[in-house]
């Protein structure tokens, strides 16, 4: 845990895997400028691993004015404890007041870690960040030009606004894709730090035996449209057909899913024996025989659900209002 | 040798079957609302640690915070099959997050002892995914998160596959370690009548007091405790946790404001059931941006 520092710099951990940067943390630059902007400071990104020094570049060019760079070996694959050890020793050095993670598989293990050895707070997908005031109930300070932290919770039945106004830094992670990507700037130049892994005497634990990863065959996140049927669409040869049909001469604008993987996410077998099974989840059975007797429904109830179904894209935008 | 697993587990408000309001006119979630249940993926985690007694042998031990109606899921984990129960119920321990939980749930494993601690990858009530990483880093044991499988489990080392987003990982992980468990790892195993029987009657001491206001507390747990059923119940003193770091004041994470999301319906149009009503249908919706 740091001291409140308003001169801190506002930090985006720049993730990369085999070098070559994640698409999240170019996202996050945007943001940090942003809000590096209304509170006066510069944004700086941390970039750790082995041979990467080369893809400071890429970050100055989507907002970064300095990159601090940690390579060493033993930062080639990550493991939390390596990294935790560099990000602390920074964050005790330099004092930011923010840092922001990509909510990915290594910034959901990295930054609770780093959180808990820094004793700061952490607020987990966030799905908007600004700059506000905050006035604890009973105090007459009010803490200002902190960062709000706003995130749906409780299955996104709530909007929650959270604030961390004494432990610093303020941490959040972002899921990818839900910060606007910002133009690169090709003329943009900025200072590179280079840092020293103080990493003698960090036991690293884990040892990796095989990996593989997938090649990303549909980028859903950039899809603007994305149609998905169930099992009651047809076959595979009849339902993209269809759809196409419905706009003609517009092209095909929208992202294929293959038919393969609807099939998957439709199929919902396992799950359903397991939920029976379990007296813990005896509930969730009530709920499936619930759907099951709804099913034979009258063209009236279709009617009134054809009414419901026109609120859909308010209910979208309601359930995201935050941003 | 034998592994002394600790799972961690919470009992969360159903958020898919949400019924009423969420939220109280005061800002604080309406409990009453939502049912209680086992979060899923503790489950997930509780049968990998009944897998690894299964294997090698060791025993399971169930550790929840909450209050005292929290016991559920500790009764269900019984008749799942773990082998010890307990409860940490502090009302100081109230308005932690996740921060000041791992710190609490820390205290709670090292007065309990464990080789393997698991978590589920995160509750569906937070969905922050935080308390188990939180946890490995306070108590200095190697983390594996997003487990998707037990390959290999020896007394010493565990082989792991593990999911990170665009692929997996095998890790050779030592042990004492803390996982997180995947919903994917495993199909949580039925209930055993013949534990149902017998734990049903489990309680803890709190639950005594409230279910019987009459009874002598004493005397009540002496007997549950001799027939093997008093799920343990501890407050932060017992665990000898520091106070700075536990609750509202151990918590830097504040709530600045929460907002109940009101899905309401707007206006309806209806087409007419014919060829040049889903024209107009289609072509309005292109015109929306709906779709195209």
């Amino acid at each position: 845990m740091i001291e409140v520092n308003r001169n801190g710099e506002v930090w985006v951990f720049a993730e990369q895997e085999d070098g070559q940067l994640s698409e999240v943390p170019l996202e996050l630059l945007g943001k940090a400028r942003e809000l590096a902007e209304t509170l006066g400071v510069a944004v700086a990104a941390v970039l750790l691993g082995e041979g990467v020094s080369a893809l400071a570049d890429e970050l100055f060019r989507y907002g970064a004015d300095k990159v601090y760079v940690a390579e060493d070996k033993r930062l080639g694959h990550y493991q939390a404890a390596g990294y935790r050890k560099v990000i602390c020793d920074l964050i005790e050095q330099y004092k930011p007041q923010v840092m922001l993670y990509g909510a990915t598989a290594i910034g959901r293990d990295l930054a609770p870690t780093v959180a808990s050895a820094a004793k700061c707070g952490l607020t987990a997908d966030c799905t908007d960040l600004q700059i506000g005031d905050h006035k604890p109930a009973g105090s007459d300070v009010t803490h200002k030009n902190l960062m709000l932290q706003i995130r749906p919770a409780f299955g996104g039945n709530i909007i929650a606004t959270i604030v961390n106004f004494d432990r610093w830094p303020q941490m959040a992670t972002v899921r990818e894709g839900v910060m606007a990507m910002p133009d690169p700037d090709a003329a943009r130049k900025g200072e590179v730090v280079s840092v020293e892994a103080d990493l003698d005497g960090v036991a690293l634990p884990l040892t990796l035996i095989e990996h593989q990863r997938r090649a990303k065959r549909v980028n859903l996140k950039a899809a603007r449209i994305i149609v998905a049927g169930g099992a009651g669409v047809g076959t595979s040869g009849t339902w993209p057909t269809a759809w196409a049909a419905r706009s003609p001469a517009r092209g095909r604008r929208w992202t294929w899913v293959s038919w393969t993987t609807i099939t998957r996410w439709a199929r919902p077998a396992r799950r359903c024996a397991r939920r029976c099974t379990s007296p813990a989840a005896s509930a969730a059975r009530s709920s499936t025989e619930r759907a099951w007797k709804t099913r034979p429904r009258s063209w009236r109830s279709t009617l009134t659900r054809t009414r419901r179904s026109s609120a859909w894209p308010i209910t979208e935008s309601s359930g995201t209002s935050a941003r | 040798m034998a592994i002394r697993c600790v799972v961690c587990v919470k009992q969360v408000p159903d958020t898919k079957r949400i019924t009423g309001e969420a939220m109280k006119d005061d800002g604080t979630v309406n409990r009453s609302a939502l049912p209680a249940i086992f979060n899923p993926e503790d489950l997930n985690a509780l049968e990998a640690a009944l897998e690894i007694r299964d294997r090698v042998g060791g025993s399971v031990t169930v550790v929840t915070m909450g209050p005292p109606a929290a016991c559920e899921v500790l009764r269900q984990s019984m008749f799942l099959g773990a082998d010890r129960a307990v409860l940490i119920t502090d009302r100081r321990a109230a308005a932690s997050d996740t921060l000041a939980t791992s710190y609490i749930l820390s205290r709670a494993v090292e007065k309990v002892g464990a080789d393997v601690v698991l978590c589920g990858r995160q509750a569906i009530d937070g969905d922050t995914a935080q308390v188990g990483p939180q946890l490995a880093e306070k108590l200095s044991l190697p983390l594996v998160t997003y487990v998707e499988e037990l390959i290999d489990v020896s007394a010493d080392r565990l082989r792991l596959r593990r999911n990170v987003g665009n692929g997996w990982e095998i890790v050779d992980c030592p042990v004492p370690c803390l996982l997180t468990v995947m919903e994917t790892a495993n199909t949580p195993r039925p209930p055993s009548v013949r534990r149902m029987m017998k734990y049903k009657k489990a309680r803890a001491a709190g639950e005594i007091a409230k279910e019987q206001p009459d009874t002598d507390p004493a005397a009540a747990e002496k007997a549950l405790a001799a027939k093997g059923l008093l799920i343990e119940a501890w407050g932060l003193d017992d665990m000898e946790a520091d106070l700075t770091w536990c609750g509202r004041d151990g918590s830097p994470t504040k709530v600045h404001r929460i907002q109940s999301v009101v899905l309401a319906g707007g206006e309806y149009r209806e087409f007419p059931p014919t060829d040049e009503g889903l024209t107009e249908l289609v072509a309005e919706l292109i015109d929306d941006h709906t779709i195209g």
